[in-house]
């Protein structure tokens, strides 16, 4: 498992930037030449926790930024997306399926279990007042 | 994203395409809202050119189907991808929503 490439990047947390996010992470693993199948699975749960901080962390998003570390390994991508927003105060709850703080919205609350799902290790820390912190694993399958 | 819808026949095809996210899905809803208004027998959701959706869009479909269904109307999706298949499967809407 060695590293071949990283990047950090911080963006503004509007809806409008979910696009390149799920796009830039999912270009970033190009070297590896992953199957379209992991590719999507990569989008997806990337869209997820970036969706999460738009719509849940803070009370002016467009103002507040949503961060991004992604390790690429030979076998493995690591993502960490992370905010400084309002936190999670039971994550155990927030991550059950079909749970959602906002149904008004008309939100599935099936974001973290895509996450779960689509990847290979997903783990959650936050802390109210304290941001959260979302870091997922995904092996990548080669063509 | 774009959403349209046909009617023809007592039967609305509402097509949406590029991707779905929290960035349009409210645009998409409103357009579907409008689309229902013509009063179908039944609804089609053609996706043939959806290439990506996540679960803000599987929030959108489920109010969708439960108001529709409300009213008697059924719901069907067509041209699903593997991607978009993929989250219906997961998300249980394949057991609500036929492929047709
Ligand atoms: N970054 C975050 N900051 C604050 N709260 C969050 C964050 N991510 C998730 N949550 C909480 O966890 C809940 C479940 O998230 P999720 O499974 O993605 O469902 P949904 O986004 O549809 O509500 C959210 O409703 C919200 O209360
Ligand atoms: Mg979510």
């Amino acid at each position: 498992m060695s590293l071949q490439n990283r990047m950090t990047m911080s963006v503004t947390a509007k809806s409008g930037n979910e696009a390149f996010i799920r796009g830039a992470a999912a270009a970033f693993c190009v070297p590896l030449n992953p199957t379209l199948e992991t590719i999507n699975d990569i989008k997806t749960a990337v869209s997820e926790a970036v969706t999460n901080v738009i719509v849940h962390a803070y009370d002016e998003p467009e103002k507040n930024l949503i961060h991004i570390e992604a390790e690429l390994f030979d076998d493995s991508l690591s993502i960490i997306i992370r905010d400084d927003g309002r936190g999670i105060a039971d994550v155990g709850q927030a991550m059950q399926p079909m749970y959602t703080s906002k149904p008004e919205k008309e939100r599935s609350g099936m974001g973290f279990t895509f996450m779960q799902t689509f990847t290979d290790e997903l783990e959650v820390t936050s802390a109210v007042g304290g941001g959260t912190t979302v870091k997922m694993k995904k092996y990548i399958r080669s063509r | 994203m774009t959403a349209y819808g046909e009617f023809a026949g007592g039967r609305l095809i509402f097509f949406i395409e590029g991707e779905l996210d929290d960035s349009n899905a409210a645009a998409a809803a409103e357009e579907f809202d409008k689309g229902i208004e013509c009063r179908p027998r039944e609804v089609v959701l053609d996706f043939s050119r959806l290439s990506f959706m996540d679960s803000t869009g599987v929030g959108m479909v489920i109010s969708r189907y439960k108001r529709l269904k409300e009213r008697g109307v059924p719901l069907y999706v067509t041209g699903l991808c593997p991607q978009t298949e993929k989250i219906f499967r997961m998300s249980g809407l394949l057991k609500i929503i036929k492929i047709v």
